[in-house]
């Protein structure tokens, strides 16, 4: 349940940075299959920062059906068949959005008092603060039948962020900064089932990782936290064009602060609020809005897949 | 001393429990639920099958319960339902419970069973349609709810099939009882079951499937049970699909609407589109429909929470805080959670149990049944008991002894139900594809296991064991006769080998293609009862007995097989010789002790409850085009192994002694005898076996069968196709063994092609769902 529905959004400001952004997934089978589901979470959603002017997915072939949702985070949800043989599925999204500066807030409140507001809360806001203050599959933080909770560890790795009485701004600010220069990006390292415990032990990952363990930092301590999905404007080696297809999809995560809402944080670049960065969607952890899944059916076969992403600001 | 006691006195004083003990397991493996078979082999779609899935036994000392102590459960369970579909419609509804922070939110949301998809997703009836919950006694006599089963609660049919049996092993006790004290019966709560379910869809008569694991899952025989009991389609994932928002069977007939799908599967397995689920499990776009109004399905979606273990303890108190009205303070919850803490120390009431050789005493969880309809709520007037061990966590009993419940009592209480019409046409026509691939594989498996059994015992029999003979006319017959043995088996037989063993040894047997053929055997009865116990519900009862006795024959088979060569059979390569006592031990218990007759009845007996007791609807054709071109291919290998390995040039005594067998083989010696009553010829035998479609053991018969199945069918290529190969058989000119080859060859090609042809017009059901890589 998003508490800003699509039309409570602001028109853009004339200070808004406008981007388009293509992303094509493609799926070659190998052989024919003889039937094919997918579900995308890859149209953007309105935010309180992000105006979309449109987002548009199409495919090759042609699908069967197509379905369209809004699951209950908000996020806009794609559901594609192809019922007949096919040997390849492409989808291409393009989405034209203007994204605000964000305001960073001064709230001077500890985060402890942030943690213990978090716990009070009751009614409309309760249901919907509480999923982002729950274990979930990526952000183990309660042990689960025989899965470990990474609760102590993530307690201890961030130990030195949450000192007694520190205001909550300066929490994310120190969290984000604390993964960005104690952790090696390194896309060799993990997967995108790499368990959070692996993340830690390694101190290296990808932006999946890094928003998990930051939602888990901050999750361990009663502050509700959200894994968020998009993309993010990057800029050329300098002196050399930027290559077409060379940007990829990001995530990151957001905090929530009584009384002022979510503020973003960007621990792989160490960015505190949107900057350069487009909203897809938002969920627990990257299990409930990963870009796209699906099951096909149809003979063994290699399967490969390719994924091509432009963001270009306009 | 009330009714319950006294009948209770009565049982544990029979002298005879032993015996009866004995008759429940034997009859137990009979309804195919007992059953100790642990490695069959892979079937033709990968997947490997085990009947041991309902491994405990049945204790001969039932559990009664008095009208009175029943009466006070039922009102409990019943409460304990409705509280239940009260939490169910707040946490995916509302969420007052959330959001005036009466449950943990953050527990909540921690649950892999709290489902997301199903927020919002309020049915159009109910979230519960069946429930069962697991109760126990303690010494003050007071019951205590230990679980809830809410997701897809198990139970009913082993109720059903532990009343069968208690039934026939107390015959004489339970009719008097039923008389006097009165025991309530169980059949009234399947009528209810079938009404709840048809209750969902708010259509004149809706189809309903009961959506199972598949062979595989651990559950597949009370799921089949049930299916049958309530006289509904099984299907499986594979089965069903979802266009257009709404839930289809595919069937032989094409895809039929499903308005109501009775799962037997767990949240996390319905659908692969949902995000936190089992590997590619389920039917893609299932949660879609159903939210969509498209397919109901009991339960709903969701349902599963309430079994999380780190949430149960908190549904009493969430419950009371929903039920609460203003100014009643009385609790409604008549029956309360035992907090899991408290489980392990509390003193357990003591029932009596028969430990095989002793009546000794135990704790008993009793697990009751309950089911929504419009009608409102019923309750099984019975259960399922599970027998604790001394300490044992009541959640997990760690010894498998089941007991039938007793309820006595009047049973005029019994509602006389509706029986709201469900659609005639079901069980005849809407075959899932599927269930008719494994009838055709069946079929087929039928075929080869009789030809191969038949091959063994004649092959036997006719060298009796011991050969006399000189090489020389060993070699003339009693080597072709191993050779289609061979190719009858697919054996691996070295010919030279098989010479030198009969050369210096006395017996047959000595070759080792014996135990070889023994190994095939038994692993074609493990391709057939796989194959059938997937299809159990297509099978009477007295089949069932059958397939227990067949199964019971291979795994004599194996243990004969394994003490003969010493290894383990599986994966083992057969020795090309055995030892004189190997090979003595080996025949004497292949012939002796019966064995190879006893399969071989029991063949007889599987194929005619083929032909007499299974409907003839389009999977009983396709099966049936199996087991014919099965045939085919079977007279043919016979033949050719026979005569491939054999040097006919002049028809002296040997080669008579040869073409008898394969006459043996064939079944038709006798017919033989009686229509030329003379010494046996090639030709002749040739004509008998191969062209003659007067003889139904003839490939002539076989192949005219399939033209008229294909026709009956509808499939118009496989019987244009079958009729030319019929014609081929006709024409060939069989005392020319070139040109008899020559048509057999054709003929083996072109069933070889209806066979394939078969499959990709009628049975081509997907193979196995991947799941796509994503990012």
């Amino acid at each position: 349940m998003d508490v800003l529905p699509d039309h409570f959004v602001p028109p853009p400001s004339e200070h808004g940075r406008r981007y388009t952004v293509s992303h094509r997934t493609a799926y070659s089978y190998g052989s024919e299959m003889l039937d094919g589901y997918s579900v995308a979470h890859l149209l953007a959603r309105q935010t309180p920062f992000q105006y979309v002017a449109s987002s548009v997915l199409t495919t090759d072939p042609d699908v069967d059906e197509r379905d369209e949702r809004v699951d209950v985070f908000g996020n806009h949800v794609v559901q594609l068949g192809v019922h007949r043989p096919h040997d390849h599925l492409l989808v291409d999204v393009s989405t034209d959005v203007i994204v605000e500066p964000a305001t960073v807030p001064e709230t001077g409140a500890s985060w402890e008092l942030v943690a213990a507001q978090t716990a009070a809360i009751r009614g409309d806001m309760a249901l919907e603060i509480s999923p982002y203050l729950a274990s979930s599959r990526f952000v183990p933080i309660r042990k689960i039948a025989n899965e470990a909770s990474q609760r102590d560890a993530l307690v201890a790795a961030f130990g030195e962020q949450f000192t007694t009485g520190r205001p909550i701004e300066d929490v994310i600010g120190g969290v984000c900064n604390f993964i960005f220069e104690h952790y090696r990006f390194d896309p060799a390292s993990t997967t995108v089932s790499t368990p959070l415990g692996d993340v830690l032990a390694q101190r290296a990952g990808v932006c999946q990782d890094f928003a998990h363990l930051a939602v888990g930092a901050f999750r361990a301590r009663g502050i509700a936290s959200r894994y968020v999905s998009g993309y993010i404007e990057t800029d050329p080696p300098p002196g050399e064009p930027k290559t077409i297809g060379a940007d990829a999809s990001h995530a990151w995560c957001a905090v929530w602060i009584p009384e002022y809402g979510w503020v973003d944080l960007d621990p792989t670049n160490g960015i505190v609020g949107p900057d350069r960065h487009v909203t897809i969607g938002w969920g627990r952890d990257y299990a409930d809005v990963a870009p796209i899944r699906g099951v096909v059916i149809g003979p063994g076969s290699m399967q490969t897949l390719s994924v091509e992403v432009d963001v270009v600001r306009r | 001393m009330t009714a319950a006691h006294q009948l209770l006195d009565e049982i544990t004083g029979f002298a005879d429990l032993a015996r009866r003990q004995y008759d429940a397991d034997r009859i137990l493996s009979f309804e195919g639920a007992g059953h100790i078979v642990h490695d069959l082999p892979k079937r033709a779609d990968g997947r490997s099958v085990s009947l041991a899935s309902r491994p405990w036994r049945l204790d001969p000392i039932p559990f009664v319960l008095e009208s009175a102590e029943f009466e006070m459960l039922r009102a409990g369970a019943v409460a304990r339902m409705s509280m239940i579909e009260q939490i169910l419609a707040d946490l995916y509804g509302p969420r007052r419970l959330v959001t005036d922070r009466i449950i943990d939110s953050g527990l909540l949301w921690s649950s892999r069973r709290y489902r997301v998809a199903a927020i919002g997703n309020q049915p159009t009836k109910r979230w519960l349609t069946n429930y069962a919950l697991d109760l126990i006694r303690d010494t003050d006599g007071v019951w205590h709810v230990v679980g809830d089963l809410t997701d897809a609660p198990t139970g009913v049919g082993y109720a059903l099939l532990d009343r069968v049996v208690g039934a026939r092993v107390h015959r004489d006790l339970v009719s008097r009882v039923r008389h006097s004290e009165g025991l309530q019966p169980l059949e009234p709560f399947v009528d209810r079951l079938r009404d709840g379910l048809a209750d969902l869809a708010d259509v004149e008569s809706p189809r309903i499937v009961v959506m199972s694991g598949g062979v595989d899952h651990p559950s597949f025989v009370e799921q089949s049970y049930l299916a049958t009991r309530l006289g509904l389609n099984l299907a499986e994932g594979a089965d069903l699909v979802v266009r257009r928002r709404r839930l289809w069977l595919r069937s032989l007939a094409g895809f039929e609407p499903i308005d109501v799908l009775f799962r037997r599967l767990e949240d996390d397995r319905l659908d692969p589109m949902e995000v936190n689920t089992e590997g590619g499990a389920g039917i893609p776009g299932l949660l879609l429909a159903s939210s969509s109004g498209g397919v109901h399905l009991a339960n709903a979606h969701g349902c599963g929470v309430i079994e999380d273990p780190d949430l149960a303890d908190h549904w009493d108190g969430a419950g009371e805080w929903l039920e609460r009205r203003p100014g009643d303070s009385a609790t409604r919850t008549l029956l309360r959670r035992l907090a899991t803490a408290r489980q392990a120390g509390h003193e357990w009431s003591l029932h009596p149990t028969f430990d095989g050789n002793a009546v000794q005493r135990g704790a008993v969880i009793v697990r009751m049944h309950l089911v929504a309809s419009d009608q409102g709520i019923d309750v099984l007037t019975g259960a399922n008991a599970r027998v604790l061990a001394p300490g044992d966590d009541p959640a997990a009993p760690t010894i498998a002894r089941s007991k039938d419940v007793w309820v006595l009592g009047p049973s005029d209480r019994v509602r006389v139900g509706r029986r709201r019409p469900l659609p005639q046409v079901d069980l005849i026509a809407s075959v899932p594809t599927r269930a008719a691939e494994a009838l055709f594989w069946a079929g087929r498996a039928l075929e080869r296991t009789e030809l191969l059994a038949r091959t063994l015992r004649v092959v036997l029999d006719s060298t009796g064991g011991t050969t006399d003979t000189d090489p020389a006319t060993a070699e003339r017959w009693v080597i072709p006769a191993i050779g289609m043995l061979a190719n009858v088996g697919g054996l691996d037989v070295n010919r030279r080998a098989a010479e030198l063993a009969l050369r210096t040894n006395t017996s047959v047997t000595a070759t080792g293609a014996l135990a070889s053929a023994a190994m095939a055997l038994a692993q074609q009865l493990g391709s057939l009862l796989a194959e059938v116990s997937s299809v159990r519900e297509f099978f009477s009862v007295t089949a069932g007995r059958v397939f227990a006795r067949l199964a019971d024959s291979r795994s004599a088979i194996n243990r004969l097989v394994t003490e003969t060569v010493g290894t383990p059979i599986v994966g083992a390569t057969p020795p090309d010789e055995l030892a004189p006592t190997s090979a003595a031990h080996l025949e004497s218990g292949l012939l002796d002790s019966g064995l190879l007759d006893s399969v071989l009845i029991d063949i007889a007996s599987v194929a005619g409850l083929w032909n007499e007791s299974v409907v003839r609807g389009p999977a009983w054709r396709i099966g049936e085009i199996g087991r014919r071109l099965e045939r085919t291919f079977g007279v043919i290998d016979a033949w050719r192994g026979a005569v491939g390995w054999s040097d006919m040039t002049e028809f002296d005594d040997d080669a008579q002694r040869l073409v008898e067998i394969v006459l043996a083989t064939n079944e038709s010696l006798v017919a033989y005898r009686r229509r030329y009553r003379s010494d046996v010829e090639f030709a002749a035998a040739a004509q008998l076996v191969i062209a003659d479609d007067t003889n139904p053991r003839s490939a002539a018969s076989a192949v005219a069968t399939v033209a008229h199945e294909a026709g009956r069918l509808g499939w118009d290529e496989g019987a244009k196709l079958a009729g030319e190969l019929f014609d081929v058989l006709q024409r060939s000119r069989l005392h020319d063994q070139a040109s008899a080859g020559r048509a057999l060859g054709q003929v083996y090609d072109g069933c070889d092609r209806l066979s394939r042809d078969l499959i990709g017009t009628y049975l081509a059901s997907p193979v196995d769902p991947r799941a796509m890589g994503g990012h």
